[in-house]
């Protein structure tokens, strides 16, 4: 069952159209999410998600069951979280939590618990004004789902961030899709594959395709493997006799780490192990990998 | 109001921090006390000022204690209200541009109980800052002019209270609908400067507007006797109210 | 009235435009960032005492 479903999302300013027919779904218990490059209508979208703007046309359909006041089990940070700067870290919490409708009680114990989550207990009494980038984030992030919200909606959480940053968020959010669905947006590729399993390509407004990652993944490109070898004499007569075996397509890369492409990876895969067993050749990486999303993201976007 | 109390706790606390519970009641105590100091001693320094030929008698009347409270009434009409305009002029507009307006509501918490907080807490400070400032008026022209009635202090007082509450309530509508806090302001000091020529040329036909408790205020002072003014007043809570929705359309619009 | 009432009923006039000149040099020195620069509005707080001290609170300083 899904949460939201969206249909026909249009939000238009003045001439432009922001956002045009989009339709998706939002399950439960996954992380989405909203791939494109700048300009796609991802922050439209979320900001229609979370309430903040209002469609010029479609509609949203919630589960049956959910309160019709979608704010009650949603939480959202926005690209650039902004907080009231004389309050400090822990009174940002409170303060969210009980706007979110806990009592008293349960928004501190909430704040400590997601405080000490989000590395935040040493800055807690300190004024959020002074707070770093990387800070403000997991700030926005822990008050997002203080109130154990059903679907969580951030726009661009790591973008702004150094790579420690970039991995605290990521670990957080890791750690919180198995209780929530996290829809977050990004221009990078390869954030939504470390954390999401679902991806949502949007492109000038409009939604490109909706899919799992995996199924991307697979559709996405051939597998191909990947050797390396110690470098001596016999892998070198090795490597130069693997062109014999039936199946490989292509080999590319350096003399004793390379691709080898195939349009048969399992026998491919079978076969160069056991030569290279045969040949007494000391193996050092064996794998197979895909071609990344990357270049799926670019040609999709490119042609819509 | 789902959210209310919390917002109330936050704009209070929020007023604390930013100072503006220190400036505001220091501004409207300091008019409320230069007013009878320099009704009392302006003959005085005048003399002393000098260049004045010997033997000029200066005959300045010193007014009556009435007098000298509808004066402090009219500055702080002017010097007051621009403070109190200055303060609050971004209440709304300024945390919509910075984001913290969003932050909260997404939370599931009303648009009235946003707009309201902000307008208890600020008609708080303003009678805080009034009340202080009138008392210091009065107390300062007992000591130095003479008792005025006391009748027609509390009823000015009353009076001029509301009229402050009605440009407190157009200051923040004025922020929920205007990105610019400057033009907040303006719109807020501009309608009670309207207000009151509508009123200084329509008297015996406006006298229920909002300035009309202004007026009814100064002349209760000067003359003794009010002009009626529970029409003011009622009209005024309307005014006051509906102001209140207009904020909150003003703040829905924002959603487009 | 003589003189040292006059100084009593002065006093607390005094004492409160202190107050508030302190007070605002007090946020004017605290705030990480303010409209302008913040030795103009040192002058501004002192030399105009009353109105500069609104004037600062009022618009010269910026949300953090």
């Amino acid at each position: 069952m899904n949460l939201i479903t969206a249909e026909g999302l249009s939000r238009s300013y003045g001439n432009t159209e922001a956002l045009s027919k989009a339709s998706f779904a939002i399950g439960e218990q996954r992380c989405i999410a909203l791939l494109g490059p700048n300009g796609a209508g991802k922050t439209t979208t979320l900001s229609i998600l979370a309430g903040l703007l209002e469609p010029t046309s479609g509609k949203l359909v919630m589960q049956a069951g959910l309160s019709t006041d979608r704010r009650h089990w949603m939480g959202f940070l926005p690209q650039h979280p902004a907080f009231f700067g004389w309050m400090t870290g822990r009174e940002t919490m409170i303060t969210a939590g009980r706007l979110c409708g806990l009592t008293a009680k349960e928004a501190a114990k909430r704040s400590e618990e997601l405080l000490e989550t989000a590395g935040l207990v040493e800055a807690a009494n300190r004024r959020v004004s002074g707070y770093s980038g990387g800070m403000k984030q997991r700030l926005g992030l822990a008050q997002a789902v203080i109130h154990r919200p059903r679907l969580l909606l951030l726009d661009e959480p790591v973008s702004a961030l150094d790579p420690i940053g970039r991995r605290d968020v990521l670990t957080m959010l890791d750690a919180w899709k198995r209780e929530m669905t996290i829809v977050l947006s990004t221009h990078v590729l390869h954030d939504a594959e470390q954390v999401c399993d679902e991806l949502i390509l949007m492109n000038r407004g409009q939604v490109v395709m909706q899919g799992q990652m995996d199924e991307l993944r697979r559709s996405a490109g051939q597998p191909f493997l990947r050797v390396a070898v110690e470098e001596n004499e016999a892998s070198s007569l090795w490597v130069e006799g693997l062109n014999r075996i039936p199946g490989i397509l292509k080999i590319d890369g350096g003399k004793f780490d390379f691709h080898i492409h195939t349009d048969k990876i399992d026998s491919v895969r079978e076969k160069v192990l056991r030569s290279a067993l045969n040949e007494g050749v000391k193996l050092l990486a064996f794998e197979v990998s895909r071609t990344s999303l990357e270049q799926w993201f670019v040609e999709a976007v490119q042609q819509a | 109001m789902i959210g209310f109390n919390i917002l109330l706790h936050k704009e209070w606390r929020e007023a604390l921090r930013s100072g503006k519970f220190i400036w505001l009641p220091a501004v409207f105590l300091l008019l409320g006390l230069a007013q009878p100091l320099t009704a009392k001693f302006m003959p005085d320094i005048l003399a002393s000022a000098g260049n004045l030929p010997e033997g000029t008698i200066i005959q300045i009347p010193i007014p009556k204690p009435g007098e000298v409270i509808a004066q402090t009434l009219s500055q702080f009409g002017t010097v007051g209200l621009l403070a109190i305009c200055l303060a609050f002029m971004g209440t709304i507009s300024a945390e919509r541009r910075n984001g913290t307006a969003a932050w909260v509501l997404v939370k599931p918490v009303s648009l009235f109980a946003y707009v309201a907080s902000k307008w208890v807490v600020q008609c708080f400070i303003v009678g805080f800052s009034f009340g202080l400032g009138f008392g210091g008026a009065w107390y300062y022209t007992y000591l130095l002019i003479g008792p005025p009635d006391t009748q027609a202090v509390l009823i000015s007082a009353i009076l001029y209270f509301c009229w402050l509450m009605f440009i407190c309530t157009v200051t923040i509508t004025a922020s929920a609908w205007l990105r610019s806090p400057a033009a907040a302001a303006f719109v807020a000091l501009g309608s009670s400067t309207v207000l009151q020529l509508l009123l200084g040329l329509f008297e015996d036909k406006l006298s229920w507007l909002p300035s009309g408790l202004n007026a009814a205020a100064m002349s209760t002072l000067t003359i003794g006797e009010s002009p009626p003014w529970v029409g003011s007043i009622f009209v005024t809570i309307m005014f006051v109210a509906a102001l209140m929705l207009v904020s909150v359309r003003g703040l829905r619009k924002m959603k487009g | 009235m003589d003189k040292s009432q006059l100084i009593m009923l002065l006093l607390p006039v005094i004492m409160i435009q202190i107050i508030l000149m302190v007070t605002a040099l007090t946020y004017l020195y605290r705030a990480k960032s303010v409209r302008g620069k913040k030795w103009i509005w040192a002058l501004v707080i002192v030399f105009l005492n009353i109105v500069g001290s609104i004037l600062f609170f009022a618009v010269g300083r910026r949300e953090s």
